[in-house]
């Protein structure tokens, strides 16, 4: 388990999350969708700030997602 | 923050509401130039710029009763400026650099 | 013929100061063995004195004083039930912070001045944290016994001591005093007697003592004004210390530079719950937390305090523009987020009333209009979900919420990050993450709740309440709690 830190903008503070880092970004979206109400497919989202481009069949370690890493909801 | 800086500089003490605070504040506005009184609360702050005298006797003749400048610690809550002097006859409140 | 009375000066030196001795069977270094690791040099140990001339026996006779008149009021507080005439039981939303804030506050400021005295070889400040350390308890001791009236009528007080231990929320205030504890004895003199007694102990104990007595909440004006009474000796050394360290040698300024830049920001972060006090929870408002920041952290410390300080080479405080910045955000920010814990808090939250709006217009102005008071409507939307739906990142410095904004953009949340050792640490503000960079194998091992609950530290997730001392009716919104319906009830009986 690691734990990931999802900030939504414009809606503090962000959620520290416990994840999986061997989960698909597939199953992982489903968790944010439900959490922030949104569909996670047409969220842009960045990484720290660095632009983040998601893939349903890769696992977030594979996606660059590291423990207490950051992940924003820009748009 | 120019703002901050161009404002004057007071010394100054918040006395709690009791009847030797009257007499310290009648005190200090005798003995003090461009004395400051603003009321709140339960609380007044009496300030001056740069510099605050309070004489025992001054307090004495306001109090209509003996009173020692230890006994400032019955009614102060706060102050802010330096301690510089704090004798039996008088307390001297100041900021150095002016 | 009478002998002539000792005058002040003289009997302060010949009972505290030169009762003071030079140790002749030890070296001077085994007598004190924390003095020299943190590089601050003294000279001559024997010249500082402190103003307020405390002896043993003066300082004896005013504190029994005090508490004569302090007991004289608490013993009426019990017996005239004058919790009914405050103004609203809401105040007591802020008297179950203060409670879970400052009882193990003033313990461990207690255990700190006893290490202050018994380490800093200098005879002035050794005896005037001595008495410090004696005030400390004697607040605590007050309180406890003060607010255990408020704990027969109302919920949220029963468990304090567990609260302050354990609720996340109060690892802010327990994490800030650790860490003034665990550094030198010069650096924790610094944090405590200057940083917090200086600057910030006023705003907690004048302006809110005075918020409490516009309130009717005599218990809380007892503690304030009694307490604070000592505060101005507080004050003092605080200042003489700074002094001590500054003009004994110059070498010392960069030291104590990096100790009041450090610790006027975690003052400043830890106090965002009072500027929360004082512009939502008081049901009648005196004074704003922009208001009491610029009277008495602008006018009295910045402007004041800090341009003597020049002399010896002292500037303000680092990110000090920024706390001026805030002065019309940290209570906003502070109470939306405390409004959607309140199921997982020992106190109620409430959005503002439409009174309570009107107070917050007229102190903040645009602001209000443009940011806070559009977050308010969104937030109180009826669809919008109250309750935070997990647990909330916090600074590991200062350990709040990650609420904060960008000092150039109000909009944007603040973001810093240090990493150390390969892991990431997450900051609120470039001063929290400053005070990290500098002491980052201290400031790694900070006991993040967030984190230590997912990690299981807290026990199982559906005890957590009980882990924190808390009952599900301690929290909620403050307009449908019992404690507000039990007050409109007594009220009218009375009546």
């Amino acid at each position: 388990m690691i734990f990931l830190y999802v900030y939504e903008q414009g809606n503090p503070p962000a959620l520290c999350l416990p994840v999986n880092p061997e989960d698909k970004w597939a199953e992982f979206k489903q968790v944010i969708g439900g959490l922030y109400k949104l569909n996670a497919d047409e969220a842009k989202m960045t990484y720290f700030d660095e632009p983040f481009t998601p893939q349903d069949d890769r696992t977030l370690a594979e996606l660059g997602i590291k423990h207490k890493g950051l992940l924003k909801i820009v748009g | 923050m120019e703002q901050v800086e161009k404002r004057n500089r007071y010394v100054g003490l918040d006395l709690t509401n009791c009847p030797e605070s009257e007499a310290i504040i009648e005190a200090v506005e005798q003995d003090n130039e461009d004395v400051k009184i603003t009321r709140f609360p339960g609380y007044v702050k009496v300030e001056s710029i740069n510099k605050l005298v309070i004489n025992k006797t001054s307090v004495e003749e306001c109090l209509g009763d003996s009173w020692e400048t230890e006994d400032l610690q019955l009614a102060v809550t706060s102050y802010y400026g330096f301690m510089a002097d704090w004798d039996d006859d008088h307390i001297v409140l100041q900021w150095d650099n002016v | 013929m009478a002998k002539k009375k000792r005058g002040l000066k003289e009997e302060y030196n010949l009972l505290t100061r030169d009762l003071d001795w030079e140790p002749s069977y030890v070296p001077f270094e085994e007598m004190y063995p924390y003095v020299s690791f943190e590089g601050i040099k003294i000279h001559n140990w024997d010249r500082w004195e402190d103003p307020f001339r405390v002896t043993v026996e003066n300082y004896v006779r005013i504190q029994a004083e005090k508490e004569r008149k302090f007991h004289a009021i608490r013993e009426n507080i019990d017996m005239m039930q004058s919790q009914l005439d405050l103004t609203d039981a809401r105040w007591l939303e802020a008297m179950k912070l203060f409670a879970g804030v400052a009882f193990n506050g003033e313990y461990n400021a207690h255990r700190l001045f006893q290490y202050v005295s018994r380490h800093v070889p200098i005879p002035a400040i050794r005896f005037a944290a001595f008495t410090q350390s004696v005030d400390e308890l004697r607040h605590v001791q007050n309180e406890v016994l003060l607010f255990n009236n408020y704990n027969k009528y109302f919920q949220g007080f029963h468990s304090w001591k567990k609260v302050s231990h354990r609720h996340w929320l109060m690892s802010v205030i327990k994490s800030f005093f650790e860490d003034a504890m665990t550094a030198g004895p010069f650096e924790g003199l610094a944090a405590i007697a200057f940083g917090f007694e200086v600057a910030f102990t006023n705003i907690l104990f004048v302006t809110m003592g005075s918020t409490a007595m516009a309130n009717n909440d005599l218990c809380y004006t007892a503690v304030g004004f009694t307490n604070q009474s000592d505060e101005s000796r507080h004050m003092t050394l605080g200042m003489m210390a700074i002094r001590a360290m500054l003009e004994e040698d110059p070498d010392n300024a960069p030291i104590v530079q990096k100790w009041l830049d450090k610790w006027f920001w975690r003052s400043y972060r830890a106090f965002t719950a009072i500027a929360y006090i004082l512009d939502y929870v008081a049901p009648k408002k005196v004074v704003s937390w922009k208001e009491a920041f610029e009277m008495y952290i602008e006018d009295q410390v910045l402007n004041g305090l800090f341009k003597d300080l020049e002399m010896f080479g002292i500037r303000k405080p680092l990110y000090y523009e920024q706390a001026i910045i805030e002065k019309d955000r940290i209570s906003h920010q502070a109470a939306l987020i405390l409004h959607r814990v309140s199921h997982v808090a020992f106190f109620h939250t409430f959005a503002p009333t439409a009174e309570d709006q009107v107070w917050l217009e007229e102190k903040y102005g645009d602001t209000w209009r443009d940011v806070w008071a559009k977050k308010w409507e969104q937030q109180t939307d009826p669809n919008y979900e109250r309750n935070y739906p997990g647990l909330p990142m916090l600074c590991q410095t200062c350990q709040y919420p990650m609420v904060f904004a960008e000092p150039e953009d109000i909009h944007k949340t603040a973001y810093r990050h240090s990493e150390y050792e390969g892991e990431t640490y997450h900051f609120c503000s470039d001063g929290c993450k400053t005070i990290f960079d500098d002491e980052p194998d201290k400031y790694k091992e900070a006991w993040i709740p967030a984190h230590e609950i997912l990690s299981g530290n807290c026990g199982p997730a559906e005890d957590l309440l009980n882990y924190w001392g808390i009952d599900p009716e301690d929290g909620g919104d403050y307009y449908e709690s019992t404690d507000y319906k039990n007050f409109e009830k007594w009220k009218k009986m009375r009546a």
